[in-house]
């Protein structure tokens, strides 16, 4: 599907994409992760051929990006989206289905995107998440194979998320392959195949995410006990703990080793022990060395 | 051919059937004028032949309203909304987006001449032989080519307020300056030959000599001709060495 090497993006002396090697197979759900301005939208706009690289090669689906007939297997949601404010729904899906050789029914595509009350609404008194939903619509017109996202969830409500993701799931199942950016690494951590982290222009991570939870073996684990919490911080691989009453929270580097050690005291001392593997954001903040962008919102996982 | 058809209808819809701007500025304010000046500020002290010749001011008036003022923006809007990228990631080519505008400008003139006419017609009581009508008519029509590639031009600005401040920079100095407000004799000599060099001036004299059988000036024919070849090139021109900024 996708055939990139030594791809170099730069802009004036600027480095943003330093090389990259990438090869993406039918099927798959590629989660580009970044923090901003690591070059993730640039990475689609070359792959779209918006932009033309500075050096390197891009080959979609065996042709080079900006050929217009394969343009009939391929959909793009971007960040830059603003679709047209005097049509109507219904209107602007007609005019954009027109595009293509075999494009879906206009009547899927309302449902695709949740938007069939709202056909004959005109564009400009949509919401901004309805808008978004739009913009997916528009993407999936020409029933594309190779489907790039955006930040496709920007401005969708809790439950407009939801729906969203299932749609994304269905076309999962359906075979698509699917390039996907998101802040909301929860959602990336459940519906991608392969995540890639990028940062300072190079791919940190190339994998699925069980393998890189093993190379990450932070964990948090708690437990009931008696024991003072001291006892627990001495350990090395325990990088911070807190206390409520009995219960005991470890953030820990090393998960086995903390088990282990926990094991020699475990129905005397230490009862009830949960373990919970780090996740996705939780990586990525490791990774980016603790810094994490205000819009990578671990925390907000309304959205599953 | 079903793709142009459907841009064409969807641009229409969206362009001009419900864009208030275009029917007001376009359509209802030189209507306005033409009733201001022959009804209601000359009333029943001006000639057949003034009736005449300011209903082919007003109609070149909104003509250069179509096609410098709103055809220029919405261009920029088309592009700032997304349509030419739209476009652009899919397998259709610009050619039917382009192909749809002259379409639907086509016809906007041709309805704009038509409306001015009828209201110009039925207001003042003005006859014409049917075939004076349609001349006049299909001149204007056809003499509208070069204020649109002016509005083309302008759309390359590629910003909202330099395309504002560049529409009304020209457009009106050029209805001034062609005697489409007043006569251009009015004006000081040196005035006179410019104005009489600028692209609208020919276009409404050739209008003004159809519709009271004057003998038409070949010059005129010359200068809309020149006109029409300069502003292809800056066109093409402009598309080639700017289309990094259109996406």
């Amino acid at each position: 599907m996708i055939d990139i090497q030594q791809l170099k993006m730069q802009f004036d002396s600027q480095v943003v994409l330093a090389g990259l090697d990438l090869t993406v197979q039918p099927g798959e759900i590629i989660g580009l992760v970044g923090a901003n301005g690591a070059g993730k939208s640039t990475l689609i706009n070359l792959m779209l051929g918006r932009l033309t690289p500075t050096q390197g090669q891009i080959r979609i689906l065996g042709e080079q990006p900006n050929e217009k007939h394969h343009f009939n297997q391929v959909g793009a949601m971007t960040q830059g989206d603003v679709p047209l404010a005097r049509l109507k729904v219904i209107e602007e899906l007609a005019l954009v289905r027109s595009y293509y050789q075999t494009p879906l029914p206009i009547e899927t595509l309302l449902t695709l995107a949740d938007l069939t009350e709202h056909a004959q609404k005109l564009v400009s008194q949509l919401s901004g998440g309805q808008l978004r939903r739009l913009s997916f619509a528009l993407a999936m017109a020409g029933n594309p194979q190779l489907l790039f996202l955006d930040e496709p969830t920007v401005g969708m409500d809790v439950g407009s998320r939801q729906k969203f993701w299932q749609q994304i799931d269905c076309l999962k199942k359906q075979g698509k392959t699917i390039i996907l950016t998101s802040h909301y690494l929860e959602e990336i951590e459940h519906i991608a195949t392969r995540i890639l982290i990028l940062k300072a222009g190079e791919f940190q991570y190339d994998g699925d995410f069980a393998t890189l939870q093993r190379q990450f073996k932070d964990a948090q684990v708690s437990f009931t006990t008696t024991e003072p919490l001291d006892r627990f911080t001495q350990w090395s691989a325990v990088t911070s703990a807190s206390q409520d009453g009995a219960k005991v929270t470890l953030q820990v580097s090393d998960s086995d080793q903390v088990l282990a050690q926990l094991a020699s005291l475990l129905n005397t001392k230490v009862h009830d022990i949960r373990i919970q593997a780090s996740s996705l954001a939780d990586i990525y903040r490791e990774i980016m060395g603790g810094i994490i962008d205000e819009d990578s919102d671990d925390t907000n996982k309304n959205g599953f | 051919m079903k793709t142009v058809m459907t841009q064409t209808k969807m641009d229409f819809k969206r362009a001009y059937l419900r864009n208030p701007r275009f029917a007001f500025f376009s359509l209802l304010m030189p209507i306005g004028f033409y009733l201001l000046f022959t009804k209601v500020m000359n009333q029943g002290l001006v000639s057949a032949s003034f009736n005449l010749q300011y209903m082919v001011s007003m109609t070149t008036y909104s003509l250069i309203l179509s096609n410098v003022f709103t055809l220029s923006t919405l261009l920029y809007n088309d592009m700032r909304e997304g349509l030419l990228a739209l476009i652009n990631l899919s397998p259709t080519s610009k050619a039917t987006y382009y192909t749809a505008k002259l379409l639907n400008l086509g016809v906007i003139n041709g309805l704009t001449i038509i409306v001015i006419f009828v209201v110009a017609a039925l207001s003042n009581q003005l006859q014409l032989a049917w075939t004076t009508w349609l001349l006049t008519a299909g001149w204007l029509w056809l003499a509208s080519l070069p204020l649109c590639l002016l509005g083309i031009s302008i759309s390359f600005l590629n910003d909202d307020n330099q395309i504002q401040l560049a529409s009304n920079l020209l457009a009106f100095p050029l209805a001034i300056l062609s005697g489409l407000w007043w006569p251009l004799a009015m004006m000081p000599k040196q005035v006179q030959a410019i104005g009489q060099h600028l692209p609208v001036y020919p276009i409404n004299q050739i209008a003004q000599s159809i519709v009271l059988k004057k003998t038409v000036h070949f010059a005129d024919y010359g200068v809309t001709l020149g006109w029409t070849v300069i502003l292809v090139g800056l066109v093409v021109y402009l598309n080639h060495y700017q289309k990094g900024a259109r996406h």
